[in-house]
């Protein structure tokens, strides 16, 4: 059971009592667990909303504290609000503050209310320049810099790989399932010297997430691979081309399932997660700094 | 020769899965353990994408089954049983993946048959997959599966081949090392994979983590600062319908010889240089080795009489069902263990285990020394309590520090606070079933979690004398729902000390 408290406005210098005393209310005293701050940028009260209820699904699983900044005109503004999850023998207690203030004042803010000596995730929702101030000094505060290139563009992400000293894509997130499986197309042994013929990849889907499985399979590899994109909004069918034959994966009939295939194997099932955004979110926030194999796989995109 | 090692593509995957091809086998596979723990952990493991993309799993019983009837078995087993609920979706490919064996466990040509229909597995999986068998039968099979096993050459090859083994291991000594005997006959130590559930339990691990993780406790963590260790593995409920069990095995053979003195080791073993399966056992083996046989004389051993647990009345445990009126086993142990090494040498290790009483709770509480000197009149700290480190391991997985703080009057006054930490609120994920942590190990060959068989024999070696000397005499009668017999309090007192409330 999620139970959310109720929101209150309060100027920035009044967020941490505010907080205690949401703590407090619960009678069980003052002591909290937090595990990591969440800086979320997100430009415009639709993305702000749609954060929010990110976040209610990532606070089921990490206690953090939530500081979501918005550029707005007037006198900085926090709204204060926590959320607790109260049944399977726990009480996780996540804290949100929504923070409206001029874009340059943002970053003041975001440093006041920081939970000291705890990693720093931004997770950026608005466009990406590698000229934006705001972006450059949130990221210089991060530990980890989230980003979708699915929305973005892989370029954009390329280009903003080094603000940060751990980038994660959720696109690449998205992609996790279908590089699981294809890896287990090649750990039988007489698979895997089919990987050494591999020259080409045929991706139905989105073509940022097909770049990036190209890119990773060179990277890999340590070869050039060609790549055959037929784009569609999710992903749907990777086949690869060997010499030694042709294995593909695909989603299948049914929701969220795949099925991977090639010779000399039994086809095997896969499953595909929910591609919720709170899920993928969540998977990141469980990762602390850089990720190499994602950052030779950008380069090679 | 390739290996699946070798793999690029594997490089940097998040899940922590495994990924050989393997042929999974249980013997017993219509059993109350397989049904309960194995075909759920199985099923939750490879519903998150943890199994091997290859993989294959034969339920062997001596029940005739088609495959499609082991498909339902295994379903009703998991739909009663597993955590997970079952995916329409998903199961056709779960599904897919079990296949059904009948034969016995006395006729080597039933074992020729099963390796015969294994290499067909193996060669639909590619050729040479790992095989690991679990025996889920009564220990009572177990030599003539090994034998079996050995005769059919399913022992082969060695680096490909794991054995699951549940507890018991022997019911004494003398019993361990001819089961042991036996399974050396046909497979290396490394291929034996006992399973203790205890050691795979989150909380359990969790004590690897604190101790080895955080430097702050460390260097307090011996003689010269702990007064004493209480350790507590107490049970609310009786024994319900294992009184023929219970009846052979008593606390000791039950809790203390495995599950406890596992749980101990962890405690007090030294810092292994690698988590890993070696280092790991040879540490905690080399604190079992240091642990003093229990005796009698520090000692008290109880049963549990009628009484009222959390409001509900309670039989006593002669009144069980199936338990005999002469009865003398113990539902009870309350003892002191010594620790002959540099870092315990004087510092009691007190377990108590037992059934029936007042709650369900399992927790290591570290006593440290008081203060050489308290600085403050003697009303000031007079209901100062010493600091206490408690690992709570089941339930409400946490960890409790007690230290004195002022109170807020006008005079200054010291009172005992407990700061507490509850794993629930820092990591509210879904935490795996012990089962599915250690049959995924055994899987990916990773024996740490397993014990070994020189641990085995040293924790017997620890038990058996006090199994010995209780054959004689009765144990004391404690009331259901109390903290036990008061000889356990007399036994504290003498040092001096009290049990800790939990």
């Amino acid at each position: 059971m999620t139970v959310p408290g109720l929101p209150e406005t309060v100027e920035l210098g009044s967020v941490e009592r505010t907080l205690a005393a949401m703590r407090g209310g619960d009678g069980k005293g003052s002591v909290r667990s937090t595990t990591l701050n969440l800086v979320v940028y997100a430009p415009d009260d639709a993305l702000v909303q749609g954060t929010m209820d990110v976040l209610a699904g990532v606070s089921v699983s990490h206690p953090l504290r939530a500081l979501i900044v918005t550029p707005g005109d007037g006198k900085p503004v926090a709204e204060v609000s926590s959320l607790c999850r109260l049944d399977r023998g726990g009480d996780v207690l996540s804290e949100r503050v929504v923070i409206k203030a001029a874009a340059a004042g943002l970053p003041s803010a975001v440093v006041l209310l920081l939970v000291p000596d705890l990693p720093v995730f931004l997770w950026w929702r608005g466009d990406v320049s590698e000229d934006d101030a705001l972006l450059r000094e949130l990221a210089g505060m991060a530990t980890r810099l989230i980003i979708d290139s699915d929305i973005v563009g892989v370029d954009a992400v390329e280009r903003v790989c080094l603000f940060a000293p751990g980038l994660a894509d959720l696109a690449w997130a998205r992609l996790q399932p279908w590089r699981q499986a294809i890896a287990g197309l090649f750990d039988g042994r007489t698979q895997r010297r089919a990987l050494d013929h591999l020259m080409a990849v045929e991706v139905r889907g989105p073509e940022g997430q097909a770049r990036l499985l190209a890119g990773w399979l060179r990277s890999r590899l340590g070869r050039q691979i060609g790549l055959d994109v037929a784009k569609a909004q999710r992903m749907e069918r990777v086949e690869l081309h060997s010499g030694k034959g042709e294995f593909v994966v695909e989603r299948s009939g049914r929701d969220n399932h795949g099925t991977a295939s090639g010779p000399g194997i039994e086809p095997f099932a896969f499953s595909l997660g929910q591609p919720l955004a709170a899920r993928m979110l969540a998977a990141e926030l469980d990762e602390l700094g850089g990720e190499p194999v994602f950052e030779e796989a950008l380069a090679a995109a | 020769m390739a290996t699946t090692t070798e793999n690029p593509l594997r490089i940097g995957l998040r899940a922590g899965g495994a990924r050989e091809p393997t042929v999974f086998t249980i013997f017993g596979a219509t059993g109350d353990l397989a049904q309960r723990k194995l075909l759920p952990a199985i099923y939750n493991l490879a519903v998150r994408g943890l199994l091997p993309p290859q993989m294959r799993l034969v339920g062997y019983a001596r029940t005739d089954m088609s495959d499609e009837q082991f498909h339902r078995f295994a379903r009703a087993a998991i739909e009663s049983h597993s955590r997970t609920p079952v995916d329409d979706a998903y199961w056709p490919s779960f599904a897919a993946m079990l296949t059904y064996h009948a034969g016995g466990f006395d006729d080597d040509e039933h074992f020729h048959q099963l390796a015969t229909r294994l290499d067909e597995l193996g060669e639909q999986l590619g050729g040479a997959p790992a095989r690991v068998f679990y025996l889920s039968t009564p220990a009572s099979f177990f030599p003539v599966i090994l034998r079996g096993m050995g005769a059919a050459k399913l022992n082969r090859p060695i680096s490909q081949v794991r054995v699951v083994i549940e507890k018991p291991f022997g019911h004494d000594l003398a019993s361990a090392r001819e089961l042991a005997e036996i399974a050396h006959k046909w497979f290396q130590e490394r291929q034996i994979y006992r399973i203790d559930h205890y050691l795979g339990k989150e909380t359990v691990q969790n004590i690897f983590a604190f101790r080895f993780a955080n430097a702050i406790f460390e260097p307090v963590w011996n003689h010269r600062y702990v007064d004493h260790v209480q350790l507590t593995v107490a049970e609310s409920l009786g024994v319900e319908h294992r009184a023929a069990f219970y009846e052979e095995t008593g606390v000791v053979r039950d809790i203390i010889q495995n599950h406890l003195l596992q749980v101990l080791a962890l405690v007090a073993m030294e810092p292994p240089a690698a988590f890993d399966a070696e280092a790991v056992r040879d540490e905690k083996t080399k604190l079992l080795r240091a642990v003093r046989p229990m005796s009698f004389e520090n000692s008290v051993r109880g049963q549990y009489d009628r009484g009222y647990v959390a409001g509900e009345e309670a039989p006593s445990y002669k009144d069980e069902p199936e338990v005999p009126p002469e009865t003398t086993t113990a539902t009870y142990i309350a003892a002191k263990l010594d620790i002959d090494n540099w870092r315990w040498a004087g510092t009691p290790f007190y377990i108590r285990s037992g059934k029936r009483l007042a709650k369900r709770v399992t927790e290591v509480a570290v006593q440290f020394r008081r203060v050489p000197h308290l600085p403050f009149a003697q009303d000031a700290a007079e209901h100062l309590e010493a600091n206490a480190l408690v690992l709570r391991i089941q339930p409400d997985e946490g960890i409790s520090l007690r230290f004195g703080a002022k109170a807020p009057t006008p005079t200054l006054s010291i009172r005992s606070v407990n700061m507490d930490f509850q794993y629930g609120s820092s990591f509210l994920v879904d935490v795996p079933e012990a089962y599915e942590t250690l049959i995924l190990d055994a899987i990916r060959a990773d024996g740490t979690l397993f014990t070994r068989q020189d641990g085995v024999e040293r924790a017997w070696q620890i038990c058996d004398p006090l199994i010995s000397q209780w054959q004689q005499g009765q144990p004391q009668l404690y009331r259901s729902g109390t903290w036990g017999p008061e000889q356990a309090d007399e036994l504290m007192a003498r040092d001096g000390r009290r049990w800790r409330q939990p």
